[in-house]
């Protein structure tokens, strides 16, 4: 007998290579029913009716809109060098002695640390000239005397100041004036703390997280960009100011412990990055109290530009857990901006430059109300007026309204005058009817009357003074943005 | 002040200015005052009489040969109201106003001139347009552009190149597609060159 393993015969059986004893039972076997086909369900496949799409190659300097690509296209580098005009800086002597308006330059250092700090703005028409340039005016003069000259002797709880005007009036080129002022007059020895644009506090632009022991929200992302933005331009006084205790934290696993009078206030802002991480901190309050605490001896300006854009409209874009909006006195940032607008936080020596912004709406009437510009109305409806933030704006003396004037007829001329010589204005004849007609032979021949460039540079001061009653804004909108 | 140390001169002297003021004040010395005198005189308003003084009469002198000065460029204008869409004025002109700023922002040249050269190299010369001859074969007759015709070829190849750019603001494609056609790189001097071939293939049907 044939002894064969069942794993053989299996193996046999499988694979077919040796015959089977009998044949019958595959042969009587019945077909395999055909198996259903089964039933695809039918989808839409985009893929399949989607066109072949053509990348058209679009040309082109910039993707950029106006306003954006003016500023972002290095306009600057292409104009006129302004070395031939002998430019004076932007000092304190020059302010004093100022008379009838005068062109300025800012200093290089000046320059510098202001445009990190985001004081020469978008719509300042910076891209004309080569380096940043403003004019000193009657404006400038009235604030130096009243805010800059006082930075060093008094607090910054009596020496708070906001800026009003008409839209384009030049408050937030003052701003940078004061601040390029203050830099000048203590030998760079002041801080800066520059908010450029005060809306990005509420605009909901940042993420936010609660710290249960403050009780506030920190916004992680806007506080490390702003920290950054005056680590920078501040970097040689705040290497100068030494830690007043010491403290411990861990960056990138790794701890650091920051002596007392040892480290400097630099080395904390460049070592902690615990302003931008996503949970409660305390570095934030660390640093405002060593600011508090180094004011004896260096002063502290504050400058808020569009500060009404958060103080007339202080509930936020951010909500509560409930989905109630967050008050701009729950944020950090805020909290902070309305403690030292109203004095509840001093620093020794400094002071506080607000500034309105004409681009919000003006039927708010928190800031005017606390200003004393607008008579207080008990039956003005909350969302128009904040009693709470007015009342802040109003202790301890209240802030002041420095109301910035459109510029003098001389003023006008000067700075005409200078954009004439500059290439920004073009003098040149009216055009008339009779100047488009093709010239006849005899007209050729005639000898032409001599233009007079000076005769007609005097009537376009008096017709863009007219026009724009002194408002920089619209001085320039008249004489080189409107054709 | 103290009652008791008024005296009789005190007493006169407020008597007298009482007299004066029943009397009416003769000169007006407020803003107010002089408001309120000039409506209970207005005489010399009312007279329909100008005479123009010194000043006024030598600045008429200086102007005497010159027209009227133009509110605005005719080029300009022409250019304004090719890109205005649904009689939208005020925004065309803030477009071109805009696109101008950043021509000048670029060549650091007068733009109005910067503009009128440009479609001075850009217009063509010349069109043809087809004449019905009433027969079987039309004629495609060269005809020359006048200065007005020419612009408006001009403005409608640059406002055609501006579709290519890529920013989304009119007035950004405009300033770069004019300032591409300035340093003779718009697709507008093919169109220009095809239409020039065209006449001067059809050079024989010109009639003069």
């Amino acid at each position: 007998m044939l002894k064969v393993s069942s794993n053989v015969l299996k193996r046999t059986y499988l694979s077919g290579t040796v015959r089977s004893f009998s044949i019958t039972s595959t042969v009587l076997a019945k077909k395999p029913a055909a198996s259903k086909p089964v039933k695809k369900k039918v989808t839409f496949d985009p893929k399949k009716f989607q066109q072949p799409q053509q990348k058209v190659k679009k040309s082109g300097m910039t993707h950029l809109e106006f306003h954006d690509a003016v500023k972002e296209m290095n306009f600057d580098k292409l104009a006129m060098d302004l070395t031939p005009f002998e430019l004076s800086e932007l000092t304190s002597a020059v302010v004093s002695n100022e008379s009838g308006g005068q062109v300025t330059a800012f200093s290089s250092e000046s320059a510098a640390i202001l445009k990190t700090l985001g004081s020469f703005k978008k719509y300042q028409h910076h891209e004309l000239f080569s380096k940043p340039v403003s004019m000193v005016t009657h404006n400038t003069a009235l604030l130096n005397e009243q805010f800059v000259e006082k930075l060093a002797d008094a607090s910054s709880r009596t020496n708070r100041v906001c800026l009003v005007g008409e839209r384009g009036a030049g408050k937030s080129t003052l701003l940078a004036q004061a601040q390029a002022l203050a830099l000048d007059k203590y030998e760079g020895d002041v801080i800066l703390l520059h908010i450029d644009a005060a809306e990005n506090i509420t605009d909901g632009s940042s993420d936010y997280i609660y710290n249960s022991k403050n009780k506030t929200y920190h916004q992680p992302m806007f506080t490390k960009r702003w920290i950054y933005k005056l680590r920078n331009s501040n970097e040689a006084v705040f290497k100068k100011l030494k830690l007043s205790r010491d403290i411990s934290f861990q960056n990138k696993r790794v701890d650091h412990q920051l002596k007392k009078d040892e480290n400097t206030l630099y080395d904390f802002l460049q070592l902690n990055v615990d302003f931008g991480k996503f949970q409660p901190t305390h570095a934030f309050s660390f640093f405002i109290e060593e600011l508090v605490h180094h004011s004896k001896s260096v002063p502290v300006l504050l400058s808020v530009d569009n500060a009404n854009a958060v103080l007339d409209f202080p509930v936020t874009k951010y909500r509560h857990h409930d989905f109630t909006p967050v008050h701009l006195n729950e944020l950090e940032i805020g909290d902070f901006l309305l403690k030292v607008a109203g004095g509840e936080i001093s620093f020794e020596k400094g002071g506080v430059l607000l500034s309105k912004t004409g681009l919000v709406g003006d039927h708010q009437k928190t800031l005017s109300t606390a200003l004393g510009l607008v008579e207080y109305d008990p039956y003005a409806k909350k969302q128009f007026f904040d009693l709470d933030i007015a009342n802040t704006l109003l202790a301890h003396g209240g802030v002041k309204p420095f109301t910035v004037s459109n510029l003098t007829k001389d003023e006008t001329r000067t700075l005409l005058n200078f954009w004439r010589e500059s290439g920004v204005v073009y003098v040149k004849d009216y055009v008339t009817k009779e100047s488009l007609k093709p010239e006849t032979e005899a007209e050729k021949k005639a000898p032409k009357p001599e233009f007079d460039s000076e005769a007609q540079f005097e009537n376009l001061v008096n017709s863009y003074y007219t026009v724009s009653t002194g408002n920089p804004h619209y001085l320039l909108k008249a004489s080189a943005i409107s054709y | 002040m103290n009652k008791d140390s008024i005296t009789e001169s005190d007493v006169d002297e407020w008597l007298s200015a009482v007299k004066n003021l029943k009397n009416g004040k003769s000169m007006a010395e407020t803003e107010q005052e002089v408001y309120l005198s000039q409506l209970a005189h207005p005489e010399p308003f009312l007279e329909d009489k100008f005479e123009p003084t010194e000043e006024q009469l030598a600045e008429v002198a200086a102007y005497a040969g010159k027209g009227v000065p133009l509110k605005s460029d005719p080029t300009v204008d022409n250019l304004i109201n090719l890109i205005m869409r649904h009689g939208k004025k005020a925004t065309a002109q803030r477009t071109v106003s805009r696109a101008l700023y950043i021509i000048q922002l670029k060549t650091r040249k007068d733009p109005v001139e910067t503009l009128k050269e440009t479609l001075d190299k850009l217009g063509p010369l010349v069109t043809t347009r087809v004449v019905q001859t009433g027969t079987a074969k039309n004629k495609v007759v060269p005809v020359p552009l006048n200065q007005r015709q020419r612009n408006r070829f001009a403005i409608t190849w640059i406002l055609d190149g501006c579709k290519k750019k890529k920013s989304p603001d009119l007035a950004v494609r405009l300033a770069e597609e004019i300032i591409a056609a300035y340093e003779g790189k718009s697709s507008g001097y093919d169109r220009k060159a095809q239409m020039h071939k065209l006449a001067m293939q059809q050079r024989a049907y010109i009639t003069l």
